[in-house]
């Protein structure tokens, strides 16, 4: 199995970004993902500046590395980002948006579809393959069940990634929840997601970890964590693992499922977190103790 | 404008007839649709017997088919189009790329909506479900501003249907997983959104706690307006502050745009609300038949009083917003 | 008008007093057996099944009224409360004039329930489902007779600030 750095959610600075992707490189990983997916006005790095980033990781490692895109899209500057990204020439797109789809697959583009696509079933994979998806995250609230009945479905399987690891992106709205907790307008925002690296908890009025607000995203409140499920994921057929970008810890959670890719799985590294929908429950479940 | 209004039952499609929509839209009674809700929606015989009463006074009829087809049920949704087409449906209202290529593989002739549910929101978006499923219509999601709203008009490669009112989703449709997070249902899987049975009601002496699969949603005081305790009109804590952190129970309410919309282009406004009862569905409907109508007539358009309040009696918290279509919502 | 209108507010608080204190029994009787006249058709379609098993309080809570309905075959039956601390599996719960606003037509019973002035108790799922099916009955079946009266008292009940 490979191991996949999703696209980073947050807003980070630049410098941070810079040397976050730095240590990455001297990972296990195979696979790195990067671009802004989340808001079109974050500007610490702008289209063209992750392309050159990109390429710049592609130059120096054998990782991987493939371009995100956004995955919403209101405005034409949103739309314009999308096109430059799909336009970069060189390295793989990972389609967040039916937009993106659209232009890779009328360039005759291969592409991959990340987890805001909805795509649930065999027919619409299968499809989406003979327009050029290669590889395919599912969407995050599917169970494994339902994941290996749409394989088992299908003649021609793409590769097949899960989001192992991480807050779950669970929602896009209009509005963005970070500047309505500051008390900003989205227009006079100020950027201050940046303030933010790891999002806002939001939690019940009975202390209960609920969400975590992130600019227009919603993520859920407690990461996914699939170590203890390593082997129904690979009897499902899922090709590659994603682990999805903290500004803490990132080095132990790559380490913790790098092990356990190669039969030693040890659950006391990480945090439990949760794995409801893997197991076609709540997605909020916890992991079972024990 | 078309007026393009809900039903969730035969009572509420008539509601919907007598005072003035255009079309209707309805819903099997299964997880096909978004609304799949206890004791709405139409079987077989009552599906007939709505479309006998569109066809007798000359509207037209729209079958929701617009959650995302389970690769193990497969025939299900199959089935539910064919079902719409032996009906004599006007068009089907879809989201699922699978169910697309089936059905106009199966049936091209047969005009295809795309759902909200599918959550397109550019010209390249709807131009991919035009170019590979030849889409007639596409409604857009309540993300985008106006100024948003009238920039896709301007390059949409086909007809445009936005909200007008009802029950305001601030998410992205389609794209929200919050229902799935904490009850394992969701609008895209199982057509449902905080699904009742897993809400409870406990009357507190404080007032009333609203739960959904115990996680409080919201604490009432006493004599304070209940909303159905959607995830995302919660009221949660950030920092240690408690409030509607994400959204306040508000109905969205555009009517103050129509003539903006008209002039845009916009084919056809929408009524949310296949859930709420037939007389939800009168008198939305006739206030906004009469709103079109002075419109066509031409002259100033402004909003007549009575208007503004019917709308408001039959909103969540008696309130309602522009939602993204205004910025300062956003 | 204004008259007629005062004449029915009279007569309506005068039949709460009355309601109140008459035995229950015979009235639960009276209201299923009308049910069932209204509702034959939708029972024998099964669009009644969800209450299999199930019970659900009807609660007028102005008239201290409460009708437990459950389902046998295909008949409404109205249920004895062997004790009253016994539950049912749902309530709703509503005064007089709310209810009839209801079956009248002239109220959303969704606006209702925000506004708290509808409850519904215990099981939401099946709670929620008897609100929609009964939203879903063909009141142009109710005897005209019948639907003027309840029209009438309706909307002399309804509040001035509406």
């Amino acid at each position: 199995m490979r191991l996949s750095l999703g696209p980073n959610q947050f807003y980070w600075r630049r410098t941070d970004i810079n040397l976050f992707y730095e240590q990455m490189l001297e990972t296990p990983l195979d696979v790195i993902y990067l671009g802004e997916v989340v808001c079109g006005k974050r500007d610490e790095l702008r289209a063209a500046d992750w392309i050159e980033l990109a390429c710049a990781l592609a130059d120096n490692s054998d990782k991987q590395v493939v371009l995100s895109t956004l995955a919403l899209l209101e405005s034409g500057a949103d739309f314009s980002w999308v096109r430059k990204v799909c336009d970069n020439g060189r390295l793989l797109v990972e389609a967040n948006d039916m937009a993106a789809v659209e232009l890779l697959a009328e360039a005759g583009l291969p592409f991959t579809c990340g987890p805001a696509i909805n795509l649930y079933n065999h027919r619409a994979v299968a499809q989406l393959m003979t327009m050029g998806m290669q590889r395919w995250t599912a969407p995050v609230e599917m169970s494994g069940h339902q994941l290996g009945e749409v394989l088992t479905r299908l003649t021609h399987k793409p590769e097949v990634e899960v989001l192992a690891h991480g807050l779950l992106p669970l929602a896009y709205s209009a509005r963005c929840f970070t500047a309505r907790h500051l008390g900003l307008s989205k227009d006079n925002c100020g950027r201050r997601c940046i303030e933010f690296a790891s999002g806002i908890p939001l939690t019940s009025q009975e202390d209960q970890s609920l969400f975590v607000m992130n600019g227009i995203q919603t993520l859920s409140g407690e990461p996914v964590n699939l170590l203890r499920q390593m082997d129904s994921l690979r009897t499902t057929g899922v090709d590659l693992l994603r682990l999805s970008p903290q500004v803490h810890d990132m080095r132990a959670v790559i380490d913790a499922f790098d092990r356990a890719r190669n039969g030693d799985t040890d659950l006391t590294l990480l945090l439990l977190g949760v794995d409801g929908y893997w197991r076609g429950q709540c997605g909020f479940d916890l992991i079972a103790s024990g | 404008m078309e007026l393009v209004c809900p039903a969730g039952s035969l009572p509420a499609l008539e509601a919907a007839i007598d005072n003035g929509a255009d079309a209707v839209y309805i819903g099997f009674r299964d997880e096909t649709n978004a609304r799949h809700f206890g004791g709405l929606n139409f079987d077989e015989r009552r599906a007939q017997q709505a479309l006998a009463k569109i066809r007798a006074r000359g509207r037209r009829l729209f079958v929701a088919i617009n959650t995302y087809a389970r690769p193990d049920r497969f025939s299900r949704w199959q089935s539910a189009v064919d079902r719409a087409v032996d009906l004599g449906a006007d068009a089907v209202i879809l989201a699922d790329i699978g169910l697309m290529d089936y059905a106009a593989e199966r049936y091209p002739d047969l005009a295809l909506h795309l759902s909200v549910q599918a959550s397109a929101t550019s010209a390249a978006a709807l131009s991919f479900y035009r170019r590979n499923f030849g889409i007639r219509r596409a409604v857009l999601p309540r993300v985008l501003s106006l100024k948003q709203v009238q920039q896709l008009a301007r390059t949409s490669p086909v007809e445009l249907e936005v909200f007008g009112f009802g029950s305001l989703c601030i998410m992205a449709e389609g794209r929200c997983h919050l229902s799935s997070y904490v009850t394992g249902e969701s609008p895209n899987m199982n057509g449902v959104c905080s699904p009742a049975k897993a809400v409870e009601w406990q009357p507190t002496p404080a007032g009333l706690d609203a739960r959904l699969n115990g996680v409080l949603i919201d604490r009432f005081g006493a004599g304070e307006n209940a909303g159905y305790p959607t995830l995302c009109k919660g009221r949660f804590v950030a920092d240690d502050r408690t409030g509607h952190a994400l959204e306040e129970p508000v109905s969205l309410n555009s009517m103050a745009l129509l003539p903006a919309l008209c002039a845009a282009g916009i084919k056809a406004i929408k009524i949310e609300g296949r859930q709420r009862s037939p007389s939800y569905v009168a008198q939305v409907v006739r206030t906004w038949r009469e709103a079109i109508d002075r419109l066509a007539r031409g002259g100033e358009f402004h909003i007549d009083p009575r208007w503004a309040d019917t709308l408001s009696r039959n909103s969540e918290g008696k309130q309602t917003t522009l939602g993204a279509y205004e910025r300062p919502w956003q | 008008m204004r008259m007629h209108s005062n004449v029915l507010r009279t007569g309506f608080r005068l039949g709460v007093t009355v309601a109140k204190r008459l035995p229950s029994r015979p009235l639960e009787l009276a209201a299923v057996t009308m049910l069932n006249r209204q509702l034959a058709e939708e029972l024998i379609a099964g669009e009644f099944d969800f209450l299999d098993g199930r019970q659900l309080d009807i609660a007028v809570t102005d008239l201290g009224l409460q009708l437990r309905i459950g389902k046998r075959a295909a008949s409404l039956v109205a249920l004895p409360r062997a004790k009253p601390e016994c539950r049912a599996d749902a309530t709703i719960a509503a005064c007089a004039a709310d209810f009839l606003a209801i079956v009248s037509g002239r109220e959303d019973p969704d606006t209702l329930f925000f506004q708290r002035r509808l409850t519904i108790s215990g099981d939401t799922e099946l709670g929620l489902t008897a609100k929609n099916r009964l939203d879903a009955i063909d009141r142009g079946r109710i005897p005209p007779a019948l639907q003027r009266a309840i029209r009438a008292m309706a909307e002399s009940l309804a509040p001035r600030v509406a």
